[in-house]
C-alpha cells in the first residue's frame, strides 16, 4: 500500500485550512456576543443567576428557563437582545425571588437570588435540660448558654457614633454597612472599577451606595450584616431582613413584628431580646 | 569531514570565540521561545484579558483541526501497518538481488539483565531473514566492567553460532569529549564492526546496513526482509535512514496504565510522521548504510539525542540532500516501567524530558545552516520552521489549552469578567477541545488492536482499561510533554545540559506475537 498521497494530504491540509479560517472567526464573534439575526449581527448580553439550592426554577418574563442541579447551582442565559427582564427564582418551600435586570451588549448581568424559607419562624429560648420534652415552638439550653446570649445585650447596639460617620459597623466582602440618621446603608468600600453588579442600576451606571432601609417616620437603629442580607431592627416595626441589592424590587422581609426589640448576631444566630425574653429565628 | 568542521559540534563550551557566542544564542532560544510565549500569555491576561481570550479560542479550533489532520494520517499509517504486517516480505524479495547484503544489528547496553539481552537476540535469531546476512554486535561498556562483558560472552556463547557473525564490543570508559550513553557507545561498536567483520571478510561498506538498536527492542520476523525491500527500493539508499515504527508491546500487559499512554502516544506520533516523510527524523531504533556511517563520522559520542542527531549529522554532511523512509514495519521496544508507581512516574518524566531535549538540534541546525551556503534558503526555512514549530508547540500548547488558556477568568479583571466573552470561553474552548478529545476514541480503538493477545493471567479489567487509559492524555499532555519539554529547554538555556539517561528495562515478557488480522 503507497503511502498516503501528497495531493490528497495538501487537500487535505487546505480543506482543514479553509474550515479554520470560516469556524474560527464565527466562534470569535459568538463568544463575544454576537448574533445573526435576520442576517445581520446583533449584539447580545447576558443573565448569569447564582442560586443557593438546587431545584429552583429559573424563569425570564414569564418562561422557564433552567432548573438547577447539584452540580450547577448558577444559570447563564446567553445570546439575550438588550433590553428588560423580569427574573423570577422559584423554589418549593421558599418565598420567590423577582428582580427586574437590565441587558446591555457584551455585557452579563448578574445577580444573586436571595432565597427565604417560608417557614421561618422566630421562638423562644428557655432554659432547661436539653432533648426534653418541650414544645417546637421553643428551644431549650442550659443556663450558662442563656446567660452567654444575656451577656450579648449588654454592649450597646452597632450604632454610628456622631464623631465617627465615616467608619462602618461591620465591612463584608469589600462592603460597608452604615445607619446615618435612622437609614441603613449598605457603601462599597473598595475600588470603584471592582463595584460588584447588586450596587449597579443597569451594568453601565452603578452607584456606591446602597439604601437598605430608608429613614421616615419609622427610623433604624441597628443593623448588622447575616447570610448575604442585612438585619436591622426599627423603632416601631421591629425586626427585618433585607437584601442589599440596588436593583428592583428589593426583597425585605419582616422577622419579628414588635416595637422596641433588640437584637444580636451570636454564633451566626439572630437572637431578638424583647423584655427579659429571648427568640432566636430559626429556619432563615 | 573536514568541509563540515562543525559536523560534531555538540554544545556551545565546544566552540570559542564568535561561533561560541552564535551557537550559545541558539542554545537559548528554544527556551525563550516557549517561556516567552507562556510569560506572554500570563501578561496578556492582565492587560488586555479579552486578547488573551480571543487567542484561547483560536487556539482551541486550531488544536481540534490539527487533531483531525493528524488523526487522519494516523488512520491511513495504520492501515498501511496492518497490511505490512500481513505482507511476505520474503517473498516481496524473491525476485530482488540480496544476497550480497548483510544486517549488522547493534544492541548496546548499560547494566541490563542477561533475560532483556536474550530475548532481544532470539527475536532477531526468530527473523525469516537468511541469519548468514545478519551480523549481531553487542556493545557493553567497560564502566559496569567484567559483568557486563560476561553477559555479552555468554550471549555469545549462546547464539553466536548462528549468524553471520557475532561481535562483543567494549567501549572504554572515560573518553574525553564523549558523553557516557548510547551515542558513544554504538559510535565505538559500529566502527568495530566496520573493522572487524566488514573489512576482515571484505563486505564492501555499501552493502552493510546498520540497524542501532536498544537492548530492548525486538524485531518482528519480517524486519530484515521489509528493511532489506525498503533499502533496495529507495531512490537513493545510501542518502537515506531508514525508519520503523516504535511499538512498545514487550511489557505493555505489565506496564502501569500511565506508561502505556505514554507508550502509545508516542507511537501514534511516529506512525503519523511516517505519512509526513518531510518531517521525519530518526528516532530511537533506526538503521542507515555502514557506507553512509563511515563517510559522514557515526554517532555523535557528545550529545544526548544521538538518535536524531545522526539524522542531522547526515542531513549537513550532504548538504541538505538526505532523507528518511519510513518502512512502516514495527518493532517492539518496552514500556517504561518501575517497581513502584513513583518510580514509573519518575522514569517516564525523565525518559520524557530527554525526548523534550531533542530542543539541542535546532541550535545544531541553524548553527550548520549558518556555516553551509550550498542548501537552498527555502529548504532551511522549511525545516526550521519544522523544527522550531515542534518544540515550541510540545512545550506550550497543552500548558496553554489545560492552563494557561483559562487565566484571563482569573487575573482578567473585574470588567473583563462581566464581559460575555468572559462567560462564554469557557463554552466555545470546550467545544472545539471536546470534539477533539473525541479522536482519543479513534486512538483507543487503534491501541486495543496494536497491544497482544492478553496474557492469561492479565485480567479482562485490565482490557478494558487499555480503552478507558486514554483518558488521560489531557494530563499526560501536561505532565508528560510540556512540562518536561520546558525543564529540558530551560536546561540548555541556562547551560545545564542534561547528560543521557539509561531508561531502566522490568519485564517479564517473551518475544511479542505479531498480530494477525
Amino acid at each position: 500500500m503507497k503511502p498516503f498521497s501528497p495531493i490528497l494530504r495538501r487537500a487535505l491540509f487546505l480543506s482543514l485550512v479553509f474550515l479554520f479560517l470560516v469556524i474560527t472567526p464565527a466562534a470569535v464573534f459568538y463568544a463575544s456576543g454576537y448574533k445573526l439575526s435576520n442576517l445581520s449581527f446583533v449584539e447580545t448580553g447576558g443573565l448569569y443567576i447564582s442560586v443557593p439550592i438546587s431545584g429552583a426554577v429559573v424563569s425570564i418574563n414569564g418562561q422557564d428557563e433552567q432548573v438547577t442541579h447539584l452540580l450547577s447551582r448558577s444559570v447563564y442565559i446567553p445570546d439575550l437582545p438588550p433590553g428588560k427582564y423580569a427574573v423570577d427564582v422559584t423554589a418549593e418551600g421558599y418565598y420567590t425571588w423577582h428582580k427586574n435586570l437590565v441587558v446591555e451588549p457584551k455585557v452579563v448581568t448578574d445577580a444573586g437570588a436571595l432565597l427565604i424559607p417560608t417557614d421561618f419562624a422566630a421562638v423562644e429560648i428557655l432554659v432547661g435540660i436539653k432533648d426534653s420534652a418541650v414544645a417546637s415552638s421553643t428551644r431549650v439550653v442550659s443556663r450558662a448558654e442563656f446567660n452567654t446570649l444575656l451577656d450579648a445585650f449588654k454592649k450597646k447596639p452597632l450604632a454610628v457614633l456622631e464623631s465617627e460617620v465615616e467608619k462602618p459597623l461591620e465591612v463584608e466582602n469589600g462592603k460597608g454597612l452604615f445607619v446615618e440618621n435612622g437609614s441603613v446603608i449598605v457603601r462599597w468600600q473598595k475600588n470603584a472599577s471592582s463595584t460588584p453588579s447588586s450596587f449597579c442600576f443597569i451594568p453601565s451606571e452603578c452607584a456606591q451606595e446602597i439604601v437598605v432601609k430608608k429613614a421616615g417616620k419609622d427610623k433604624a437603629i441597628s443593623a448588622h450584616f447575616f447570610a448575604r442580607g442585612v438585619v436591622y431592627a426599627t423603632e416601631r416595626s421591629g425586626l427585618f431582613f433585607a437584601e442589599i441589592d440596588v436593583r428592583q424590587p428589593q426583597l425585605v422581609v419582616p422577622l419579628y413584628q414588635k416595637r422596641g426589640v433588640d437584637f444580636r448576631i451570636v454564633g451566626g444566630s439572630i437572637i431578638i431580646k424583647e423584655g427579659t425574653r429571648l427568640y432566636t429565628v430559626e429556619g432563615l | 569531514m573536514n568541509n563540515h568542521p562543525y559536523l560534531h559540534v555538540g554544545r556551545a563550551t565546544e566552540l570559542s570565540g564568535l561561533n561560541r557566542a552564535v551557537y550559545r544564542f541558539l542554545e537559548i532560544l528554544p527556551g525563550a521561545l516557549s517561556f516567552g510565549t507562556l510569560i506572554g500569555f500570563v501578561a496578556l491576561s492582565i492587560w488586555n484579558p479579552a486578547i488573551a481570550a480571543y487567542i484561547t479560542i483560536l487556539f482551541s479550533s486550531y488544536w481540534l483541526f490539527k487533531t483531525i489532520f493528524l488523526s487522519v494520517h494516523l488512520r491511513y499509517n495504520y492501515i498501511r501497518l496492518r497490511r505490512s504486517m500481513e505482507t511476505d516480505w520474503l517473498l516481496r524479495l524473491e525476485h530482488m538481488k540480496y544476497d550480497d547484503l548483510v544486517h549488522f544489528v547493534v544492541f548496546p547496553f548499560y547494566n541490563e539483565p542477561y533475560e532483556v539481552i536474550a530475548e532481544s537476540i532470539k527475536a532477531v535469531q526468530a527473523s525469516r531473514f537468511p541469519l548468514k546476512q545478519i551480523a549481531i554486535v553487542l556493545a557493553a561498556e567497560e564502566e559496569r566492567g567484567d559483568e557486563a562483558r560476561l553477559l555479552a560472552e555468554k550471549a555469545k556463547a549462546e547464539f553466536g553460532g548462528d549468524f553471520l557473525d557475532f561481535l562483543v564490543t567494549v567501549h572504554p570508559y572515560g573518553v574525553e569529549g564523549e558523553i557516557p550513553g548510547k551515542g558513544s557507545n554504538i559510535s565505538y561498536a559500529a566502527k568495530s564492526a566496520k573493522k572487524d567483520i566488514a573489512d576482515r571478510l571484505g563486505i564492501p561498506l555499501e552493502k552493510v546496513i546498520v540497524s542501532a538498536f536498544d537492548i530492548d527492542t525486538v524485531v518482528y520476523p519480517d524486519y530484515f526482509a521489509c528493511l532489506t525491500w525498503h533499502f533496495l527500493t529507495a531512490e537513493r539508499p545510501l542518502r537515506s535512514s531508514f525508519q520503523p515504527i516504535p511499538l512498545y508491546n514487550n511489557n505493555i500487559w505489565d506496564a502501569p496504565m500511565l506508561s502505556r499512554v505514554l507508550a502509545y502516544s508516542s507511537t501514534f506520533w511516529q506512525m503519523i510522521l511516517q505519512e509526513r516523510p518531510e518531517r521525519l527524523a530518526t528516532f530511537s531504533s533506526h538503521a542507515v548504510s555502514l557506507a553512509t556511517l563511515e563517510e559522514a563520522g557515526y554517532w555523535q559520542p557528545n550529545v544526548v539525542s544521538e538518535d536524531s542527531r545522526i539524522y542531522w549529522n547526515l542531513f549537513m554532511f550532504y548538504d541538505g540532500d538526505y532523507t528518511v523512509v519510513p518502512i512502516t514495519y514495527p518493532v517492539s521496544m518496552d514500556a517504561n516501567a518501575a517497581p513502584s508507581f513513583f518510580g514509573t512516574v519518575k522514569n517516564l518524566y525523565k525518559q520524557h524530558r530527554r525526548w523534550g531535549y531533542g530542543a539541542e538540534n535546532i541550535a545544531y541546525i541553524v548553527f550548520n545552516f549558518w556555516k553551509n551556503s550550498k542548501i537552498s534558503l527555502s529548504k532551511k526555512i522549511g525545516t526550521l520552521w519544522v523544527q522550531v514549530e515542534g518544540f515550541w508547540s510540545l512545550a506550550t500548547h497543552p500548558l496553554i489549552l489545560f492552563a494557561f488558556g483559562w487565566l484571563p477568568l482569573f487575573i482578567g479583571g473585574h470588567t473583563f469578567n462581566t464581559s460575555v466573552l468572559s462567560y462564554n470561553l469557557p463554552i466555545v474552548a470546550r467545544w472545539f477541545l471536546a470534539i477533539a478529545m473525541l479522536g482519543l476514541i479513534v486512538s483507543a480503538v487503534f491501541c486495543t488492536n496494536l497491544v497482544p493477545r492478553r496474557p492469561e493471567n492479565r485480567s479482562r479489567s485490565r482490557a478494558v482499561m487499555m480503552f478507558a487509559q486514554w483518558i488521560l492524555v489531557p494530563f499526560t499532555m501536561v505532565f508528560f510533554s510540556a512540562i518536561p519539554g520546558l525543564e529540558a529547554q530551560a536546561r540548555l538555556m541556562t547551560g545545564r545540559y542534561l547528560g543521557f539517561w539509561v531508561t531502566p528495562k522490568l519485564r517479564r515478557k517473551k518475544t511479542p506475537e505479531t498480530k494477525t488480522v
